[in-house]
């Protein structure tokens, strides 16, 4: 459908008033728009009205199952919480509501908790006090079907909602009812957005009205269109519904139908991503490109190359943008992205396609299927529309097992039991090693029960009206997301800590049992006082021994029967909501609050300290540089992990530097990925141009530093990560 | 059985040649040129560096040692280098990282798979393995063995060479070497005795004749300036007569070895300035112009 001549007439006017500020991108503005929103009063209601009004509900509908009184509170919410647009931004979505649904599921958890679930947990509390394992819920962790929402737009949703209703049969009738309040509440929401631009006839206001009238009438037709109803979609689902949605898309694939290119395509390239840093999310918000399409053809295109182009000329931390790479991807487009992570853009993540279809075999998903994947959250792979992957309900700390073994089950630094009973002492390694591997079997065990047992309650705690809508499979047959709705209804298992335990695992073997230097209660001891008085000692496990990490096939071969062993345990496993468990190595940031409570290690870490990075060696451990550290993270399957793995990558910018540093970048990246790898992320640094940052941040403001799943600014990390990263670093240096 | 004495493997390393390379430094060299940052390589025999600043006092050296070269009075490590017959039993227990082993003897068969571990590497960027050191040509029968061994297995090699070397040593190694990555210091003969303690006529000569061979050639200058800054002219007019160079790289001179010498006992041999990114500019510049095909600043992205 074209624009009326009206909205014709109002766009030029806006551009000629603008002049030469035609496109504008008053980034400031845009960055801190939803710092002092300016909320409109005229067609919403002040917040605590909005509150006694939810309570209201409560009251009204209690005798309403959880899902229909969910679709009234959306519904409510959306249609009365004040709105706000900023008139600098392209995009419009802020709205008042205050978390209100959220604090409402908080308390259905609650209830959950001292009741249902009350004695599985109690039973397994032990285990998250010492941070043994931890097993729950994941409320979200989840994009909703993005084709699907671009494709049928707002009216389509609806449509494709009542159709189905039509012919459901009675017990499927609250799944529809409850959904269409939610779709209710989305129209007066995106209505009363429409309604606030249009009044405020500023800067791109008015144009942002014309975009937000179009959606309520139709599917998007432009390339702003499809973005803005990204924009309203995740806003809903992330702030209002309150599932985490940890992807806007293939964005490539999306919009490639949208894309016109040219400055304008280009701006509004800009605008989307400056909106998308606006969402302030501290793990960063992602958005997918390249890859394939379901018959494997390359996806790549002009649209894959700017995006990657205006993310590095924005010089902006977030979006992180995961890049989908297989044997077909161009070497062209590879390079761009290198290069720009070269420059300091450290917010890409590599992806490998291989990698992610066999592990989705290994699933029983067909790879016509699986080839349509995206990435949530860090790199843990959704299949687009298809799969609830909750890539985090459980994590499970290959530390903890070597304090069980060396300790009878029990945590050193207070003494609880998390593990059974397995003694003190050992014959000899193997024995050891077989107590150890018993331990995570445990830990993985009653992880899987824990977390079905939750799920089974999912219906009570957050049911999605809204985010099941998007989805054909939870239309067509009237069930929740949350409820196994889709066709893959996943849970997963992410095991971190690898290196710290595999390192303390081969202390043990070559000083207790090979050299015979000390017993195994007599270092048991010396761990349970942190080290106290054998500094010499500690550093020789720190330096002396083997470690993960350095291409040693006989340290990389435990690291890789540890995992396949959990692996094995986890794979397959089926969950509360008729699917099954998928498992991932990677520790974002838990190592460093899993560490603070984890005691000595026999690899010489002291009390406290972090646990080893996601697939990467201990702390200062990877002497032997980058392509040994490739060597060792790729003798561990990439097939294990359909929940994800990643490998941190720190280069000395001399490593990489000029062209040859580039060609050599590339064939790095290009190598890991035929050894299976799964997912890559790279920070190329200087530990010089660190400790001028540390001395002088406000040079650095923007300097970007990719942590451990996600992306910020050097100088807004704590000391300690700062260190750490200023010796990693140094390591890297050639 | 032949042996070599090696001091150490770098891995990912680009600025040796074609590609991501493995690169092994050799012991020993016959130049002592004013500047050399890798001054564990000058002497055949091994050595052990000692960082001081590193030093925990933990008294493990002292513990192993068998000649009683390490000493603690009043706390502090006192490391006679004298006595120290550089067995090493020391540094794989120093538990600060102060003491550093320069120096072993190996066998080609020995060293080989360590150097091969990076051959997805290699395939991938069109790289290989680097003898550098040292003077690789100084122990040419384990080069060339070791050479030999490599080409067998399909890695491409390249030696990095001073050229100043009898010609059966260059022959040696010559049919098992796809490229030289050499060094031209200076071209007035007595400057560059001067400079690194040899005439530069047999350096010359093995140039001449690796191109009239047709091999690969990459031409490395060291930059430094009051020593031999003002070499470049004739430099570019040699080397614009050579039909098998592939690139001309001019190194700046850096003091990045002031601690490897003080770790050896040894006195630092210059106190030429660092050069201006300018000044080596211009000679790159100055070598372009004679045709020849110049590397740029390493650090340009």
């Amino acid at each position: 459908m074209q624009p009326s001549e009206k909205e014709q007439t109002e766009k030029k006017e806006q551009t000629d008033a603008e002049g030469a500020l035609r496109l504008p991108l008053n980034r400031e503005a845009i960055l801190s728009q939803y710092e002092n929103p300016r909320w409109n009063p005229s067609n919403g209601r002040e917040p605590e009205e909005v509150c006694a009004g939810v309570e209201k509900i409560l009251v009204d509908y209690a005798s309403l199952s959880r899902r229909e009184i969910k679709g009234k509170l959306l519904k409510y919410v959306l249609s009365t919480a004040q709105v706000a647009v900023c008139p600098d931004c392209l995009f419009a979505d802020a709205i008042r509501s205050e978390g209100l649904i959220m604090k409402i599921r908080e308390r259905w958890r609650r209830d959950s908790a001292r009741g249902v679930l009350a004695g599985i947990i109690a039973e397994n509390e032990n285990a998250r006090k010492t941070v043994a394992y931890h097993a729950g819920a994941d409320f979200g962790h989840i994009a909703p079907d993005w084709e699907r929402v671009l494709r049928l737009g707002i009216p389509g949703l609806i449509r494709e909602l009542r159709e189905a209703a039509r012919s459901a049969e009675e017990a499927a009738k609250p799944f529809y009812s409850s959904s269409l309040d939610a779709m209710e509440g989305f129209l007066s929401y995106v209505t009363r957005l429409a309604e606030t631009a249009e009044t405020c006839r500023e800067g791109l206001s008015l144009r942002t009205a014309s975009n937000l009238r179009g959606l309520l009438a139709h599917a998007p037709q432009t390339l702003e269109e499809a973005i803005q109803l990204i924009i309203l979609v995740y806003r809903v689902m992330e702030h209002v519904e309150g599932e985490n949605c940890r992807s806007l898309g293939r964005m490539d694939v999306n919009l490639v139908p949208f894309y016109r290119d040219g400055e304008e395509g280009r701006w509004i390239l800009d605008q989307m991503m400056l909106k998308i840093f606006s969402f302030g999310n501290i793990n960063n918000t992602p958005f997918c490109i390249g890859g394939t399409d379901r018959e494997g053809k390359d996806v790549t295109g002009l649209l894959s190359y700017r995006i990657v182009e205006e993310f590095e000329k924005l010089d902006i931390p977030d979006p992180k943008i995961h890049v989908r790479i297989g044997e077909k991807t161009p070497k062209a487009f590879l390079t761009a992205v290198l290069s720009s992570i070269r420059a300091g853009k450290s917010s890409f993540v590599f992806v490998n396609d291989d990698a992610v279809l066999g592990a989705y075999r290994r699933l029983g998903v067909p790879t016509s299927e699986a080839r349509d994947y995206l990435l949530i959250g860090c790199y843990e792979p959704q299949i687009c529309g298809q799969e609830a992957p909750c890539t985090c309900s459980g994590k499970l700390n290959f530390e903890k097992g070597v304090e069980a073994v060396l300790n009878d089950g029990c945590d050193f630094l207070t003494g609880l039991r998390f593990g059974p009973s397995c003694g003190r002492e050992y014959k000899d390694f193997d024995s050891l090693f077989a107590a150890y591997l018993a331990q995570l079997d445990f830990y993985i065990d009653r992880s899987v029960e824990k977390i079905s047992a939750t799920e089974r309650d999912y219906m009570n705690q957050n049911p999605s009206p809204f985010l099941s809508s998007t989805f054909a499979d939870c239309v067509r047959d009237g069930r929740d997301v949350y409820e196994g709705g889709l066709r893959y209804n996943n849970s997963s298992i992410s095991g971190f800590g690898l290196a710290t335990a595999v390192d303390s695992l081969l202390a043990i073997r070559e000083l207790v049992f090979r050299e015979k230097k000390l017993s195994l209660p007599a270092l048991t001891e010396i761990l349970k006082k942190n080290w106290e008085g054998e500094e010499s000692l500690r550093l020789t496990c720190l330096k002396k021994l083997p470690k993960y990490g350095n291409n040693d096939p006989d340290a990389d071969g435990l690291a890789k029967e540890i995992a396949e062993h959990a692996a094995a345990r986890v794979i397959g496993r089926k969950n509360g909501r008729g699917g099954l468990f998928r498992f991932a190595l990677f520790s974002v940031d838990w190592r460093i609050w899993a560490g603070k409570v984890c005691g000595a290690t026999p690899d010489g870490r002291f009390a406290g300290e972090p646990l080893s990075k996601n697939l990467s060696a201990s702390i200062g451990c990877d002497g032997s540089g980058v392509s040994a550290l490739i060597a060792s993270a790729t003798r561990i399957p990439g097939d294990l992990t359909a929940d994800g793995a990643v490998l941190d990558v720190v280069l000395h910018e001399s490593a990489v530097s000029g062209e040859e540093g580039l060609s050599a970048f590339l064939a790095l990246l290009e190598t890991w990925r035929e050894k299976g790898g799964m997912a890559v992320h790279f920070n190329v640094l200087s530990p010089e141009k660190l400790k001028e940052a540390q001395r002088e941040p406000e040079k650095y403001k923007t300097l970007q530093i990719r942590l451990c799943g996600w992306n910020v600014y050097f100088v807004n990390l704590s000391r300690a990560e700062q260190d750490e990263f200023i010796l990693n670093a140094g390591r890297g240096r050639i | 059985m032949t042996t070599g004495t090696v001091i150490n493997i770098k891995r990912f390393e680009i600025h040796d040649g074609d590609g991501i390379r493995t690169t092994l430094f050799l012991k020993g060299c016959p130049l002592r040129c004013r500047w050399c940052h890798n001054p564990e390589g000058l002497t055949r025999e091994p050595e052990i560096g000692y960082y001081a600043h590193k030093c925990i006092g933990c008294g493990e050296c002292a513990a192993v040692c068998p000649t009683g070269s390490h000493l603690f009075r009043e706390g502090k490590h006192l490391y006679v280098r004298e006595s120290c017959h550089a067995c090493g039993a020391c540094v794989k227990v120093c538990l600060g990282d102060a003491l550093v082993a320069y120096g072993r003897v190996v066998t080609p068969e020995e060293i080989l798979p360590k150097l091969m571990e990076d051959i997805d590497f290699f395939r991938n960027s069109g790289g290989g393995v680097t003898l550098s050191g040292g003077e690789p040509l100084l122990q040419a029968e384990f080069s060339a063995e070791l050479l030999k061994l490599l080409k067998e297995k399909g890695v491409n090699t390249a030696v990095d060479t001073c050229l100043y070397a009898p010609r059966e040593s260059l022959d040696a190694v010559l049919p098992y070497t796809d490229t030289f990555l050499v060094d031209v210091k200076a071209m007035d003969s007595s400057l560059h005795k001067e400079l690194t303690g040899v005439e530069n006529r047999k350096i010359l000569d093995n140039i001449r004749y690796l191109d009239a061979k047709g091999k690969k050639m990459e031409i490395r200058i060291p930059y430094i300036p009051g020593l031999n800054d003002g070499e470049m002219g004739a430099i570019a007019s040699f080397l614009a007569e050579l039909k098998n160079i592939v690139r001309v790289k001019v190194l700046p001179y850096h003091d990045y070895a002031v601690s490897k010498y003080e770790s050896l006992g040894k006195p630092y041999p210059t106190d030429a300035a660092l050069p201006s990114r300018e000044e080596c500019d211009a000679a790159r510049e100055l070598l372009r112009r004679a045709g020849l095909t110049v590397a740029p600043d390493p650090h340009e992205a």
